[in-house]
C-alpha cells in the first residue's frame, strides 16, 4: 500500500471526495456480516493503525499444517497461495478453480470449512440452485466452495455446470436475465 | 490489472450477427471504455477475434471504417479499425451492424462531464485504479427495532481520486 493512500470508513453509500462520488450500488445486495469475517472494531483497530499483514503466507500455511494432514508439503503451499489471492481475484484475468478430490472420510470437507473461515468473503455451498448461487455471487463477490461437487455430474445441474465452465475468466459466468411482467395477462 | 476507468462508464461497442442465425440475434462481442480504451484493448481485441475467427465469413467493412474515420475519437477508431478489418462480409447483414456502430457513437457523445466524476462501484468489493473498498452489514438499533445497514472501507488515494 502506497504512503498516500487513504482510508476512510463510511455509512453511506455514497462517497464523495475532491469533486468525485463513488456510489456503491447497493440495490437488494445483502453483504457479508462484518462479524463474520471482520469485526468492526477491529477494523476500526486497523484504520487508526494500518499495517501490511507481513508473514500471513507462513502464517496461513502454519494454520493449513496445524488442522490438516497432506501427502504433499507443496499442496501446503499452493493452498496458502490460493487463499491470499481470493482476495485479489479482480486484477487477474483468470482465476483457478481447486479440486480437492479423495476417498470418503480424507478431510475434503474440512478444509473446506478452513478455507471457508480463511478466503475472501467465502459460503460453502452445496445443492445450490443458480439463480441462489448468481445471487450470492452478485451480492458478496466473494469465493464459493461447493461440497459434494460430484452432483454437478447430475443432469439437472447440467445448466450451473456450463456457467461455472465460463466463470473463471473475467467476463465470464454471466447469464441472460429477462424481465417477466404480468401486465397483460388476462 | 483491473481496467475500469475513473468514470466506471462502459458501452457496447459492436455486436456481430451470429452466423446462420439470421433473426437478429446479436453476439456481444466486446465492451470497452471511452477515455480507458488502451488498456483494455488486448484482452477485449482477443476476445473479439475469437469470436470472429469461429466465424467463416467474410464481411466488406468500407463503409463502417469511413463512417468510424469521420466521428470516432483517434485512438477509439484504431481499436475499431483493427476490429472491423475482420468482420467477415456479408451484404445482408451489413445494415444492422451499422446501426449497432450508430448507437455507440451517439452513446460517446453523450458522455459529459458529469458522468466523468461519478463512479458507480459494487458495495461488496471493487477495486479501480484509484481506489478500493470493501463493504459490510452490521445491524443497528432504531426506534427499537433491529435494522441492517451497510458500511464500507474504502481506501483511496489522496490525490488522484
Amino acid at each position: 500500500m502506497k504512503k498516500s493512500n487513504t482510508f476512510t470508513l463510511s455509512d453511506s453509500n455514497i462517497f464523495q471526495h475532491k469533486g468525485r462520488k463513488i456510489i456503491f450500488d447497493e440495490r437488494e445486495r445483502l453483504l457479508v456480516r462484518h462479524q463474520d469475517r471482520w469485526h468492526k472494531d477491529k477494523i476500526q483497530a486497523f484504520l487508526d493503525n494500518p499495517t501490511s499483514p507481513t508473514g500471513i503466507y507462513a502464517e496461513i500455511k502454519q494454520v493449513l499444517h496445524q488442522y490438516l494432514d497432506l501427502s504433499k508439503e507443496e499442496t501446503y503451499g499452493l493452498l496458502s497461495a490460493w487463499i491470499i489471492a481470493t482476495y485479489f481475484y479482480q486484477i487477474f484475468y483468470s482465476f483457478l478453480f481447486l479440486f480437492i478430490f479423495g476417498k470418503k472420510g480424507c478431510g475434503k470437507s474440512r478444509l473446506l470449512t478452513i478455507l471457508e473461515r480463511l478466503c475472501f468473503n467465502a459460503m460453502k455451498i452445496k445443492g445450490v440452485s443458480i439463480a441462489s448461487l448468481a445471487d450470492s455471487i452478485d451480492g458478496v463477490r466473494g469465493t464459493f466452495l461447493n461440497d459434494q461437487a460430484e452432483s454437478l455430474s447430475n443432469d439437472r445441474n447440467i445448466e450451473i455446470l456450463g456457467l461455472l465452465t465460463d466463470s473463471y475468466t473475467r467476463g465470464g459466468g454471466t447469464r441472460r436475465i429477462v424481465n417477466i411482467s404480468n401486465k397483460n395477462v388476462a | 490489472m483491473n481496467t475500469q476507468s475513473k468514470q466506471g462508464i462502459e458501452y457496447d461497442l459492436i455486436g456481430i450477427p451470429l452466423s446462420g442465425s439470421g433473426n437478429g440475434t446479436l453476439e456481444k462481442v466486446f465492451s470497452l471504455n471511452a477515455d480507458n480504451f488502451s488498456k483494455k484493448e488486448y484482452q477485449e481485441l482477443f476476445k473479439a477475434e475469437k469470436t470472429l475467427y469461429r466465424e467463416s465469413e467474410s464481411l466488406d467493412v468500407f463503409k463502417v471504417t469511413s463512417k468510424l474515420k469521420e466521428q470516432c475519437k483517434p485512438k477509439l477508431l484504431d481499436s475499431c479499425l483493427n476490429v472491423l478489418a475482420k468482420i467477415p462480409t456479408q451484404r445482408d447483414r451489413f445494415e444492422f451492424q451499422m446501426s449497432n456502430i450508430d448507437n455507440l457513437i451517439n452513446s460517446l457523445k453523450n458522455h459529459d462531464a458529469l458522468d466523468r466524476n461519478i463512479i458507480i462501484a459494487h458495495p461488496a468489493y471493487e477495486v479501480n485504479c484509484n481506489f478500493l473498498s470493501l463493504g459490510f452489514r452490521e445491524t443497528i438499533i432504531e426506534d427499537d427495532k433491529p435494522k441492517d445497514r451497510n458500511f464500507y472501507i474504502i481506501s483511496h488515494d489522496e490525490r488522484t481520486l
